[in-house]
């Protein structure tokens, strides 16, 4: 019995490592640029897309795809910003909302086109099914834990980033104050156009895990959506770390659903969170 | 005055949408000249220091650094030509440490450590806060920093927005003590004051505005007070 | 958008096209009344469609245009509203006519405990809440035992003899229902706005601050425009139960259908007026008839028009009209002219 209940969290806690990935671009969009952006997942999978037509129909290994991809995706990042988000920032709520929803849809659908409605994933050889055996039927993956692994690193590297950099400070200038930031002159539409992009290189990674570690289709982005931001209000925005926390009390939620009965996986962490909304809803962690 | 001015502006007009803020506005200083611009509430005086910085509507007329044109220029840009603004009411960053605020009044490196020492031996108080966070600093502190990001800049022209406000009269005592040591540097100076008084003492020159134009300028020494109180409150 | 310029710039209206304007909604009008008796199945089929579409759309813009709020999820009451009308009509006791009200009733009453949990976040944050409890809505009505669980159920042939013995007067029964709904969805809600809430509202959307310092309780307002939306949004999920006479999770829940769509053609005809609503409905039912049903095209272009919408006038298509006509033809305004 508690073999499987400790199965069943350090699922969890692996699974967490996966959504805090998805989760690290859009907490820097939300906190940086005050941008909650629909697109988001569907950035993801558009990533995990152009993962898959490197590997397969360039040829080229995952590893060299990968390097290939982050330029990309950082470029789209920054591009997304200068082209259209930084035209409607100063009209108000709705309109970047509205046109990150449409770009949403537009993903969705231009992926459909492209790549029909087929569920993908990548190999990875050994790495997917390697793993260790802790104790009597407990298992944990190679794969899962370095999702974890690279969570973990990411977000320290980020944090390092931001508290500890030139680039970081501005950042941080930028999403305290937009309007001292330009008095003082601060390039503040560059600094968000090289947030997006950061996100954007985030993305790619989170891309990556994701076809390694699951299944995708042009219409999953939105699910992706929603974990990210479960993740992110459930950890609160004040800390990066908040991220990695949220993540495992996400993927612990699901974990036990999914132990209970498989098709519960997601309403489990559905409820958990809006239970977490009606209780705390500046999440778990204060601000810095 | 003798010397060629850094800044000169001429028919300066500023408008927020259909509102007009600014209107024909002419305004110079020289290098090393304090010039003072006095208002009541609502007269443009910000305005007119925003829309030297492109931070202010649409604004037309012209406005010269060095004799270069810089009206419509943006606002990095004109900074990094020369002007910088001590905004209203300090304007830190609250989480950001004292030596990352200044740091972020410009860009550049190495260039930058050494304009902070500089900084830092103008005004030692400031030294000692340099690691403390900008938002557990007191208002003077604040205004101290301020200024110091604004210098960070290497400017020509410093713009001074309000820089006594909400500060005690000792406080702001000290920070106007610090103005002839920027001076001596070459300098020019603008302030903007509610406290007319201590503006007109502080500086060689003004400029009066009521309702967005200029209704009196001159040296400080050559009007009396009913002059300008008749410009600041447009009584006849 | 400052007070001065509104005041200052607004030409004298041309009278013309507000009359002009005044005389096709009217037209619209008679024509959705004759509609029963002129016009064949098929064409009171896209009737029904059309007027659906336009009363979640009406919807979807009083929250988004005039209460601030960017509902993701409004396609939850929608489908509470179909489940709770199948729930009704199952038994074969409870006429369709009746069983549509009540079903309006049964999302107003879902509606209450949403709120409590949604409106504990604010702006984007609300607006994933609310996709986020459509989700659970979704999944939970796929658990359900005695609805069909994931792949749905058809509602009893019972309930659509109930509605008329022939295809036609059946067509002819659901096309009187959404017309019913949705008349009284324009009616009220015209109202509303026009009433001290809809001041109230408007005020708000003007400027928060002030409206607050006011004494304008502006969650309690928010909070009031969502839940007068859930009914009409329940009702228009019963009708079209009615009318597909099958509910299932995706199909009465259409994240697509119910929220996609709307969006859409509210943020292209114009948000915050009462014409843009109607002049996205048409421009959407004009574009399928004209690109057929080429969905994924047809999605992307819905999309990229939103976008470029909001790059170029965000208040869309009607705010672009309206300029060039200086009037609302569907007045709402207190006496000062806004934009």
């Amino acid at each position: 019995m508690t073999a499987l209940l400790l199965n069943i969290l350090i699922q969890g806690v692996l699974l967490g490592g996966l959504y805090a990935l998805f989760a690290i671009g859009l907490a820097l969009s939300v906190g940086v640029v005050r941008l909650v952006n629909i697109a988001h997942g569907d950035l993801i999978v558009l990533a995990s897309f152009g993962l898959l037509w490197l590997t397969q129909y360039a040829g080229l290994p995952l590893w060299a795809a990968f390097l290939a991809l982050v330029p990309v995706m950082s470029g789209l990042g920054y591009g997304l910003q200068q082209g259209l988000l930084r035209r409607v920032a100063d009209k108000g709520l709705l309109p970047p909302l509205l046109v990150t929803f449409g770009i949403s849809i537009i993903i969705q659908n231009g992926l459909l086109e492209a790549f029909g409605a087929d569920t993908r994933s990548f190999a990875s050889g050994a790495l997917q099914t390697a793993s260790w055996r802790l104790t009597e039927g407990v298992y944990v993956g190679a794969l899962p834990l370095l999702t974890l692994a690279v969570a973990v690193c990411l977000i320290f590297a980020i944090d390092r980033l931001i508290y500890a950099s030139h680039f970081g400070a501005r950042l941080r200038a930028v999403s305290e104050g937009p309007a001292t930031a330009s008095l003082i002159g601060l390039p503040v539409d560059r600094v968000y156009g090289l947030a997006l992009a950061l996100v954007g290189a985030t993305i790619s990674i989170a891309a990556l895990f994701l076809g390694l570690r699951m299944n995708f289709d042009p219409l999953s982005g939105p699910a992706r959506l929603i974990v990210a931001f479960e993740v992110i209000v459930l950890g609160g925005l004040g800390n990066l770390w908040g991220i990695l926390a949220g993540g495992i009390l996400l993927g612990v939620a699901q974990s036990v659903g999914g132990a209970v009965d498989a098709p519960l996986q997601v309403l489990a962490g559905h409820l958990v969170f809006l239970f977490l909304i009606l209780l705390r809803p500046q999440g778990l962690f204060r601000k810095n | 005055m003798t010397t060629e001015p850094v800044l000169a502006v001429s028919s300066l007009s500023a408008s927020y949408g259909k509102f007009r803020a600014l209107t024909d506005v002419d305004f110079d200083i020289a290098p090393g000249e304090i010039v003072a611009v006095i208002g009541a509430n609502g007269a443009g005086k910000s305005t007119l220091l925003r829309s030297l910085i492109n931070q202010a509507g649409s604004a037309t007329g012209s406005v010269r650094l060095d004799g270069k044109e810089i009206l419509g220029l943006p606002t990095a840009e004109i900074i990094h030509r020369g002007i910088a603004l001590v905004p209203e009411g300090r304007r830190l960053f609250p989480s950001l440490t004292v030596d990352e605020n200044l740091r972020l009044g410009w860009e550049v490196g190495r260039r930058a450590s050494a304009r902070a020492e500089d900084f830092f031996n103008l005004f030692p108080i400031a030294a000692e806060l340099r690691p403390r966070q900008a938002g557990a600093l007191s208002g003077g502190q604040q205004q101290i920093v301020a200024f110091g990001r604004a210098l960070m800049a290497d400017p020509r022209v410093l713009l001074c927005d309000e820089i006594s406000l909400g500060l005690a009269p000792r406080v702001v005592d000290e920070i106007y003590a610090v103005l002839p040591k920027l001076q001596a540097r070459g300098l020019a100076i603008v302030i903007v004051e509610r406290d007319v008084k201590r503006a007109l003492k502080a500086a060689s020159r003004f400029y009066c505005l009521l309702e967005g134009r200029v209704s009196l300028a001159g040296s400080c020494r050559d009007n009396t007070r009913a002059d300008v109180s008749h410009a600041y409150f447009g009584s006849h | 958008m400052d007070v001065a310029s509104t005041i200052a710039a607004d030409p004298s209206p041309r009278l013309a096209p507000v009359a002009l304007g005044r005389a096709v909604v009217g037209a619209l009008i008679v024509v959705a009344v004759v509609a029963p008796w002129t016009l064949y199945a098929n064409a009171l089929q896209l009737g029904v469609q059309f007027l659906c579409l336009l009363t979640v759309a009406l919807m979807w813009n009083l929250l988004a245009g005039y209460a601030d709020i960017l509902s993701l999820g409004q396609h939850m009451f929608v489908g509470v509203g179909a489940y709770a009308c199948y729930g009704f009509v199952r038994d074969g006791v409870m006429a369709p006519q009746v069983a549509v009200p009540l079903a309006g009733a049964i999302a107003l009453a879902a509606a209450v405990p949403v709120t409590f949990v949604v409106f504990r976040l604010r702006a984007a944050y609300l607006a994933v809440g609310t996709w986020v409890v459509a989700e659970v809505f979704m999944l939970v009505a796929g658990r359900i035992p005695g609805f069909g669980l994931g792949t749905g159920t058809s509602l009893p042939l019972a309930a659509a003899r109930a509605m008329g013995r022939t295809a036609d007067s059946r067509a002819v029964s659901i096309y009187l229902l959404a017309l019913g709904v949705c008349a009284l969805a324009w009616v009220g809600s015209w109202l509303l706005l026009r009433s001290r809430h809809g001041l109230a509202l408007m005020a708000v959307r003007d400027n928060e601050e002030a409206a607050s310092s006011l004494g304008v309780n502006l969650l309690r307002t928010r909070i009031g425009v969502f839940l007068w939306t859930t009914p009409f949004l329940g009702m228009i999920g019963a009708i079209a139960a009615l009318q597909k006479m099958r509910i299932s999770p995706p199909a009465s829940f259409g994240f697509l259908d119910w929220t996609v769509y709307v969006i859409f053609v509210v943020v292209i005809g114009g948000i915050g007026s009462f014409e843009g609503p109607l002049i996205g409905t048409v421009v959407y039912f004009g574009l399928r008839q004209m690109l057929g049903d080429y969905g994924t095209w047809y999605l992307i272009l819905l999309g990229a028009l939103s976008v470029a919408v909001m790059l170029v006038e965000p208040r869309g298509l009607w705010a672009l009209l309206r300029r060039w006509i200086g009037r609302d033809i569907i007045p709402i305004a207190h006496g000062v002219p806004r934009l």
